[in-house]
């Protein structure tokens, strides 16, 4: 113990002093668990210190999904692919609608409720969270600002890292902040193989990293957003990622090294249930509507929790408002209330539209179903005079 | 020469940006297209002045404290001002009550704020026009617990909204009577008579 004490200490203060050279490597090795630095001068220390502001500012911050449920079980996947490490790491699943997920050198780990809506299985996720792990574990985050600190550009850089990880709004703008953040093709690529190994090791299915990606990608092709079609030929995360379609690829060929693991993707959906509405109007408040329609239509393909999915095309089709899609909104607000989850709102929904289209007593009547299902609603004093001015 | 120079920049300058100023007790007229009364005077910062959202602002006691925006929006106009990677809710003439309701309620998520929810959502009638009233809690990006209130009155093609932001703790209950009286003093263009 001691000796790893000393160790520690010598490796921090080695690197502290590799970091004040400007012509110094930024090899920062393999983390051993436990490892904080010591050397309270160096520039780890002061970035730890503020990465540990940080995450207090993200505790306070209202982002973080305040689930100990849902919390667990993500701490667990990443505790899976992590093995000693885990007691390194703190899990934040933060309300944002971004598919992102990052580790702090300090054991901040954020995952965001993007990610998690994505996400298939248990192993899709195990796939996201043993990349970033292998960032974590392997320094890159430390190398790229030392890397950063001999180009004479880290004062720069660690501003914009911290900010990234500061508060909700920079949380947000984290891939504006990418260009700061991103690792190197090669980083990237380590981090798909160990991570690769890692999820495999954990019971995890190897084949599964692949399908993550290739969701992505076919989500972004559907945007309607121009700036994210193009991201799709990259991967939307970072911009120094690899090109989807190699790492696709090269995900698909090292997975055949590892025996297929059967998933299970009805689990999983059981445990974002609870959640599932919440993060899709994440989604339509991003109003991307085609994007979001491509992502219930995957996953829709499950064939449950279909009232809350078509409540959401509902909504996404009644806010578009192009030729048609009041009638297919329409269908799918009907659609909805024909299933046991159907949220109060498809009600709510369907006489909308049926209202704008002088269908008085019908959107009267899905009114006072909305209410009867949802008496104590936000808008229950103004549906009420809306009941009474359509019936007259 | 050198107090010339300054009086002129300033003068320069003052005349390309409008500056913060007292907006007095009374009848006022913010950048909006209608006027308030306020029963006593405030701080009122014009639309320059407003970081991310459009129209003017008064405050008694500064931004992060207690203020109430004033704007109408056109068919197609955003209550938050373009920024990088924020996609911008936009009013649409015709939009139902709850849209407008969702209208700002997104817009302020868009800005900062988390969990930004409304309640209490009821018609009202100002000015001779129908509209609606609600409260708005939530919280602001440093964990701040906020609370507010709005009204949204559309008028023809426009969308007149007073939105009142300030801390639960103190702030809102300090200014939400004053508020009140200032949404129910607008006035509003193409009202009915009245007498």
């Amino acid at each position: 113990m001691l000796d790893s004490k000393i160790w520690r200490h010598r490796r921090w203060l080695l690197a502290s002093a590799a970091l004040l050279s400007a012509c110094a490597s930024t090899d920062y090795g393999t983390r051993a668990a436990g490892d904080r630095p010591s050397d309270l001068t160096s520039t780890e220390a002061s970035l730890w210190y503020q990465m540990d502001n940080a995450e207090a500012d993200l505790r306070r911050s209202g982002s973080v999904v305040d689930d100990p449920e849902l919390a667990g079980f993500v701490s667990g996947v990443l505790c899976n692919v992590s093995g000693d490490h885990c007691d390194d790491l703190n899990v934040y699943v933060v309300r944002n609608a971004e598919f992102n997920a990052f580790m702090a050198p300090n054991g901040m780990s954020a995952v965001y409720t993007g990610l998690l809506l994505r996400a298939e299985d248990e192993s899709q996720l195990a796939a996201v969270l043993a990349h970033e792990f292998v960032h974590f574990e392997e320094n890159h985050t430390l190398e790229m600002l030392g890397a950063a600190r001999n180009a004479r550009v880290t004062g720069m850089v660690l501003g914009v890292a911290v900010g990234a990880v500061g508060g909700p709004m920079a949380l947000g703008d984290l891939a504006a902040a990418g260009g700061f953040l991103s690792f190197s093709r090669e980083k990237e690529t380590e981090a798909d193989i160990k991570g690769m190994r890692y999820m495999a090791g954990a019971g995890y299915n190897a084949g599964s990293a692949s399908l993550i990606w290739q969701n992505l990608q076919d989500e972004l092709e559907a945007s309607g957003f121009d700036r994210r079609r193009r991201s799709a030929g990259n991967t939307g995360f970072f911009d120094t990622h690899p090109g989807v379609e190699d790492r696709i690829g090269e995900l698909n060929m090292r997975a055949a090294e590892f025996v297929p693991v059967d998933t299970d993707p009805v689990a999983y959906r059981a445990m974002i249930r609870p959640f599932l509405q919440d993060w899709l109007d994440d989604e339509i408040v991003r109003r991307d509507p085609e994007r979001t329609l491509h992502l219930i239509e995957r996953l829709s393909a499950l064939e449950t929790d279909m009232g809350v999915l078509e409540y959401a095309r509902g909504r996404i089709l009644a806010l578009r408002d192009e030729e048609g899609d009041q009638g297919l909104a329409r269908e799918a607000f009907l659609t909805s209330i024909e299933h046991g989850d159907a949220p109060a709102l498809s009600w709510r929904g369907l006489a909308e539209i049926e209202r704008a289209n002088g269908q008085n007593q019908s959107a009267a009547d899905a009114y006072e179903a909305y209410l009867s299902r949802a008496p104590d609603a936000a808008d229950a004093a103004l549906v009420e005079r809306l009941i009474e001015d359509l019936r007259g | 020469m050198k107090k010339l120079l300054v009086i002129g920049a300033a003068a320069a300058l003052s005349a390309c940006v409008a500056m913060p100023s007292v907006a007095p007790a009374g009848q006022f007229a913010p950048d909006a297209e209608f006027t308030v009364n306020l029963s006593e005077d405030w701080s009122y910062w014009p639309p320059a002045h407003n970081p991310a959202m459009e129209g003017g602002y008064v405050t008694q006691d500064g931004f992060f404290l207690n203020r109430v925006h004033f704007v109408t929006l056109d068919d197609g106009d955003s209550l938050i001002r373009a920024a990088r990677g924020v996609e911008r809710p936009f009013y649409s003439t015709g939009s139902s009550e709850l849209e407008i309701v969702e209208l700002v309620t997104n817009s302020l998520t868009s800005i900062g704020y988390t969990t930004m929810e409304a309640d209490s959502i009821r018609p009202t009638t100002i000015d001779g026009h129908s509209g609606i009233e609600f409260a708005l809690s939530g919280k602001w990006e440093n964990g701040l617990n906020i609370k507010g209130d709005a009204a949204a009155i559309p008028v023809g093609d426009q969308l007149h909204l007073v939105v009142f932001l300030a801390p639960e703790l103190h702030y809102y209950d300090a200014l939400h009577s004053s508020v009140g009286d200032i949404i129910q003093s607008m006035d509003l263009p193409g009202s009915p008579a009245v007498g």
